[in-house]
């Protein structure tokens, strides 16, 4: 769980953007709220995408793919690299990052997420 | 109790107080044997299970859990003597009582009462017409059916003893009979109970003895149940059930909880940890009650219970608390997803159109308060969620109207009063959360009550009205209260019921016509509606109903990340109290 200072927190939204953008992606909205931001994205075939920052900056990502009929799946036999929380008791980010975590804005110019579709509107919050 | 006859002299000497005394020391070896039931359990097998390896210690390890399973047994069946030896005392109270007074007032008019309860009266004198006449001293026997039973003409006056006293005597015996007949009731009754009570010879505990302690419980309730019901303040608010509550002992709280659990799992005010094992500990009975009905809403009821039960037990994920439980109506079930009473944010969520205790309400409606409780810890962790089946919702659109919102709106308002009550924190932040009709159900609520007590914010998702026609109608102030209408979601789109009269389904699309601007639906205004007031926040559109054949798919994907994340992160922020940081959308 790794800390995002609250000064490269916008250049971490900006690089998962421009990454999903570049990858065909359409940005369906952001959240441009100062301490809990998100940005919600589908791709062409379907798939939904979202980052959320919440509680202490922690950051989540979620794929959700489409409809897709019920069937029996097994659970995943890869372990995981890290520890595996249960869902709701994810620790607050507690591992430093020399580059992430650091307290100074990047230099160079710092990506910032692009507005929504012009369809609808959205704001940081009544 | 006995085995040769009860009689009134019996009665009158019984002591009431020996059957506690018993039934304390009874619970004196039920509480040790729980107690070193748990330091078996825990303490020898945790040690045994990291620090050694091999057949020994597995062998040991089996032996130690049957005598973990012994313990446990003998922990409950002790508990329930004393329970029945309790019930039975507080059962023979009133015959005695009643036998009492009556060989008080024997004695007072100078009456012999003879062993058999027959009773002797003495020789007086009567004023006649022929003047004063000597009648003889009597003898009055109870008699075996009640006075009223008699026929009329044995009590023809010519054949009656003249002397007044024979009548006296006569309704004192029969007094005396009815006392001492309906003490030995009581005694057979819980004869019987205790009589079940007794254990097979031998060590082992089995499947068939951990069913009997099931049946022993239900024996033992059936036979006590009057005597615990008698105590639990079932007209009382919530705070005062909760005063109540925390006065009780600790063993009288535990003999609630597994003799009477039905009586408090349901009960507002009633801490949620205790709820939930009042609850989890009737589910059995009730899935083998509803087993031994054949109509088809029994087998729904019982298909969903299992489902449930299966989930209770399943390990990992958020812990359960099965808050309520019940079979009437459509089912009920309250379930929630993390200690409401320790955390600072809770939220409440009533379902909507077509809900009902079956297995859709398992495998897709709790999921949502699930899903609202994960997200919601994601930006407060001190959150929980909790679906709300409280009452009968409406099964289709073509039968809906107010009545069900009306029945259900009391019963949830106790409910949230309830978790006020008992939750720990100072001041919690409550966010009551209605879908679909569910939204009208806690319009309602707002409405009766000029603002739902103790609710915070309040969250519509695809409504079809709430009853009223502005925000700050619902009592939580207008900035409080949120709203998700996915575009293409029919339902926050329903006509009103004028213009589905006029003009049929033809009035979705010639809405228009009756009502310019068109901001009334089926129960008043849209609350997506700028007239109404609210915050709008922003959802998915959803597949169109007709063009996509989504039909009603965009009614209910609000709360579901892997359908909708922009909306299910909506709500998690209003439910973690961060309202501040939702997306929002232009109002209809």
């Amino acid at each position: 769980m790794t800390v995002i200072s609250p000064q490269r927190l916008g250049s971490f939204l900006g690089v998962v953007q421009r990454h999903w953008t570049k990858s065909g992606y359409e940005i369906t909205s952001v959240n441009k709220s100062r301490d809990m931001p998100a940005i919600f994205a589908r791709s062409p075939d379907g798939f939904q995408l979202a980052l959320n920052v919440g509680y202490a900056g922690q950051a989540s990502f979620e794929v959700a793919t489409p409809c897709v009929a019920k069937s029996p799946v097994d659970a995943p036999r890869t372990p995981p690299n890290g520890p595996a929380y249960p869902p709701g008791e994810i620790p607050t980010p507690n591992v430093h990052s020399a580059f992430w975590s650091a307290g100074t804005p990047l230099s160079s110019p710092s990506p910032s997420p692009t507005p929504p579709p012009p369809s609808r509107r959205s704001t940081g919050g009544p | 109790m006995t085995e040769t006859a009860l009689d009134w002299q019996r009665l009158h000497d019984l002591r009431p107080a020996d059957f506690e005394a018993a039934g304390n020391r009874w619970h004196a070896v039920s509480s040790r044997a729980g107690a070193d039931a748990l330091r078996v359990g825990q303490a020898m097998s945790a040690q045994l299970r990291e620090t050694q390896r091999g057949d020994a210690a597995t062998a040991a390890l089996r032996r130690l859990r049957r005598l973990h399973r012994n313990l446990d047994y003998v922990r409950t069946e002790c508990g329930l003597v004393r329970t029945t030896l309790n019930g039975l005392a507080a059962d023979l109270a009133e015959p005695q009582r009643q036998l009492r007074l009556a060989l008080d007032e024997a004695a007072e008019l100078g009456f012999t009462v003879h062993p058999d309860g027959s009773i002797t009266y003495p020789a007086s004198t009567v004023h006649t017409l022929l003047g004063p006449q000597d009648t003889p001293a009597g003898q009055a026997a109870p008699r075996a059916a009640l006075p009223l039973d008699l026929p009329h003409s044995s009590l023809d006056s010519s054949l009656r003893p003249l002397n007044p006293h024979a009548d006296r005597a006569q309704a004192l015996a029969d007094r005396i009979a009815r006392a001492v007949r309906a003490a030995a009731e009581v005694d057979a009754r819980y004869t019987r109970t205790l009589n079940g009570l007794r254990a097979a010879k031998g060590l082992d505990i089995t499947a068939a003895t951990l069913r009997d302690v099931r049946r022993d419980t239900a024996d033992v309730r059936h036979a006590a149940s009057a005597y615990l019901a008698a105590d639990v303040p079932f007209d009382a608010t919530p705070a005062e059930r909760k005063a109540w509550w925390d006065a009780l002992t600790d063993e009288q709280r535990q003999e609630f909880l597994r003799i009477a659990p039905d009586l408090v799992g349901n009960l507002d005010g009633i801490p949620a940890a205790a709820r939930d094992q009042a609850n989890r500990a009737y589910l059995p009975t009730l899935i083998e009650e509803l087993a031994g009905r054949h109509d088809d809403a029994s087998q729904t009821k019982l298909e969903a219970l299992r489902l449930l039960q299966a989930r209770l037990n399943q390990p990992g994920g958020l812990p359960m608390y099965l808050l309520g439980i019940g079979d009437e109506g459509n089912g009920r079930a309250i379930v929630a997803y993390g200690n409401p009473d320790t955390s600072r944010n809770v939220a409440a969520y009533v379902p909507g159109l077509g809900t009902a205790l079956d297995a859709d309400f398992v495998e897709d409606t709790m999921v949502r308060a699930e899903d609202t409780a994960i997200g919601a810890r994601d930006v407060d962790p001190s959150s929980a969620a909790i679906i709300w089946l409280g009452y009968d919702a409406p099964q289709s659109a073509d039968v809906m109207s107010t009545g069900d919102a009306e029945r259900g709106a009391p019963a949830y308002s106790r409910f949230i009063s309830g978790l006020v009550a008992t939750n720990e924190k100072s001041d919690p932040h409550v966010t009551a959360i209605g879908h679909s009709y569910g939204s009208l159900t806690v319009g309602t609520a707002a409405r009766q009550t000029n603002g739902i007590p103790g609710v915070d914010d309040v969250v519509l998702l695809g409504s079809p009205g709430v009853g009223v026609d502005r925000a700050e109608d619902l009592g939580v102030g207008r900035e409080h209260v949120f709203v998700g209408a996915a575009e293409n979601d029919p339902v926050t789109r329903l006509p009103t019921k004028e213009e589905f009269a006029l003009a049929g389904p033809a009035a979705f699309i010639y809405g228009d016509v009756y009502d310019r601007g068109d901001d009334d639906i089926y129960f008043g205004k849209d609350p997506a509606s700028a007239a109404f007031g609210a915050h709008r926040f922003k959802v998915d559109p959803g597949p169109a109903p007709v063009l996509e054949m989504g039909g009603f798919d965009a009614h209910s994907q609000y709360f579901t990340p892997s359908l909708d994340s922009e909306s299910a992160s909506n709500i998690a922020r209003v439910v973690g109290g961060r309202p501040g940081k939702i997306t929002l959308e232009d109002r209809r």
